[in-house]
């Protein structure tokens, strides 16, 4: 959608106040205020506004992919609050004509609203996030019961977006020693799975101060995921099979 | 079961049960002073002579001690670090566990020569 494609009598204007930094150009971060022009005769995303932004400002840099919140490319935080771009409309946030966007918080800028999520990704790794097995292959694939694979509703679907960890306070502290909500998430989600036969090893990579038990239960994480996804519930239940397990 | 657990597992259950220890002393002695008819010197002064009541109280400075000692550890380890003081951080770090040591045995030490 281009700004010059409304007619005039469908548009009106707001402030969209975006948080510029080019590392090759600029000492320190600061906030540019752009006036752009949006129809009135429907809503649109947080990312079509970014679109035309950029339309005025060329050198304004985010990431973007699916535009359907699938990818999770445009984490960033709106007002205030970590989400994605393109699920999120435009009227929902918008306060008195006016909407910021800042970089999601914690981690390193590289530009603009592209944040480096290396620390984010070194933390996810962690938890080996794939299955782990040791018996034999069978002839078919490893089954699974209806039941069983309703356990993993609700862990299955993150997109690794990364609004959780980065609006979550302990993992701003100590990125490099608490995994931090998303890669919990989907540490649970491998516990969780009945086809894992790693699930010893798993509890015994997360008993340490830090990586599990630095979670304070502030929700964050719950408050901003974009799935509706309850990372705080995951970390609750692999803190109950941390204290309840029969170790050898 | 408990010497089996890791540290960061003892570390979650003992300043749990110590919250609880805490939680349990303050309501019993509020419940002393909300249900006796006349709190003075006497009343107050038997109430502690009582040898339970003593040891009911040794025990919550413990907890108490054993409860902000961990507690300003993660408090610490979130705030005094290089990541955010940079050369300063460790220095930061240890002086201020130090300062912690020295008032939760002073607090303790104190408590424990009132009571007893």
């Amino acid at each position: 959608m281009s700004a010059a494609a409304i007619p005039v009598e469908q548009i009106k204007t707001i402030t969209m106040s975006i948080y510029r930094f080019d590392p090759t150009l600029d000492k320190k971060p600061y906030m540019q205020d752009l006036v752009i022009a949006i129809p009135t005769d429907k809503d649109i995303m947080v990312l079509d506004a970014l679109h035309l932004a950029k339309e005025q400002e060329p050198s304004l840099s985010y990431r973007r992919s699916c535009r359907e919140g699938v990818c999770g490319s445009d984490g960033m935080n709106i007002n205030g609050k970590n989400g994605l771009a393109c699920v999120t409309p435009l009227s929902e946030v918008l306060k008195r004509g006016k909407i910021t966007l800042r970089p999601m918080p914690g981690l390193p800028v590289v530009r603009d609203l592209i944040v480096d999520m290396k620390q984010f990704f070194d933390q996810l790794e962690k938890v080996k996030p794939y299955l782990i097995t040791k018996s034999d292959n069978p002839d078919i694939e490893r089954m699974q019961t209806p039941e069983d694979r309703e356990e993993l509703d609700g862990l299955y679907e993150c997109i690794l977006c990364g609004c959780c960890s980065t609006s979550c306070p302990s993992f701003w502290w100590n990125p490099d020693k608490f995994l931090g909500p998303a890669a919990l998430l989907q540490s649970w989600r491998f516990i969780a799975d009945t086809r894992d036969e790693a699930t010893e090893e798993r509890l015994d990579d997360l008993e340490d101060a830090f990586s599990l038990y630095r979670c304070h239960g502030i929700m964050n994480c719950v408050s901003v995921c974009p799935k509706g996804l309850n990372p705080t519930e995951a970390i609750s239940n692999i803190r109950n099979k941390l204290l309840t397990r029969e170790k050898n | 079961m408990f010497s089996k657990l890791g540290h960061g597992s003892k570390e979650f259950l003992v300043i749990r049960i110590c919250a609880v220890l805490i939680l349990f002393y303050t309501l019993y002695l509020a419940g002393f002073v909300v249900f006796a008819e006349e709190v003075n010197f006497n009343r107050w002064s038997a109430f502690f002579e009582n040898p339970v009541n003593k040891i009911l109280t040794s025990l919550f400075f413990l907890a108490f001690s054993v409860h902000t000692w961990l507690g300003t550890w993660a408090v610490a380890s979130d705030y005094l670090t290089p990541r955010i003081f940079g050369s300063m951080g460790k220095a930061l770090f240890i002086g201020f566990r130090a300062l912690v040591a020295v008032i939760i045995a002073l607090v303790l030490t104190w408590a424990i020569i009132i009571i007893w």
